[in-house]
């Protein structure tokens, strides 16, 4: 009867967790959208500029505050013009 | 222009700035791609033409300069951020179709820019497609 009530009971916590947090068994990827960015092997010399949230440019005038999008020569970045 | 704008639902403010920043070779290199010559030229051009129509319709440069790097050196032009290219902004309406009265506003803006470019700056666009087509924020966004 324990082992019953055991088992109910593991069912019921279970079913009232949410989907990732049960770890990977649950579908990996069934709500996972494929997103396109540059290609890494163009961080290379000759290449794009390697940059961080937060990098500052033109003598920290210029703060990266997030990524807004790329093309095959250029990446682009929203700032905040500090002056 | 080759990037692409999303509308952030950070405030905006006028300090708030698009930096692209382009690849070394891009640059004086083998894949030049004459942008900021170009960015420059309308620059000087709508310079004191502020009566030219079309002339506020085109993204305009709003500072330049060069950043080293350890790929090398790199242009790094500053425009002001802009909202969704024309294709996303189709994809927010329903079917998804932009409404009439919509596009004809966005096809007049268009055709404008384009009349300053060829007419006053003596510039082709070879690349006209929606993904290069972007609608201003408006400051309550």
């Amino acid at each position: 009867m324990w082992s019953r009530l055991r088992s109910v009971l593991a069912r019921a916590t279970r079913s009232s967790q949410p989907r990732h947090a049960r770890g990977i068994a649950s579908a990996p990827g069934a709500n996972a959208q494929a997103i396109n960015e540059e290609s890494l092997s163009r961080y290379c010399a000759g290449g794009y500029h390697p940059v961080r949230l937060g990098d500052t440019f033109k003598a920290g005038q210029y703060r990266v505050l997030r990524k807004l999008g790329y093309g095959l020569y250029s990446t682009v970045w929203l700032a905040y013009n500090e002056e | 222009m080759l990037f692409f704008c999303l509308i952030s639902l950070t405030p905006r403010t006028n300090q708030h700035v698009a930096l692209k920043i382009l690849t070394a070779d891009a640059c004086d290199g083998e894949n030049d791609t004459f942008e900021l010559d170009i960015l420059r030229h309308m620059q000087a051009k709508s310079q004191g033409a502020g009566s030219v129509v079309g002339s506020d319709k085109v993204l305009g440069l709003l500072d330049e300069f060069s950043h080293t790097g350890p790929n090398g050196r790199h242009t790094c032009l500053v425009f002001k951020p802009m909202g969704p290219d024309m294709s996303h902004f189709r994809s927010l309406f329903h079917f998804p179709r932009i409404p009439i009265p919509v596009a004809k506003k966005v096809s007049r803006d268009l055709l404008m820019s384009l009349a300053f470019l060829h007419d006053h700056c003596n510039i082709i666009h070879t690349g006209m497609f929606p993904k290069k087509d972007y609608n201003q924020l408006h400051k309550s966004i």
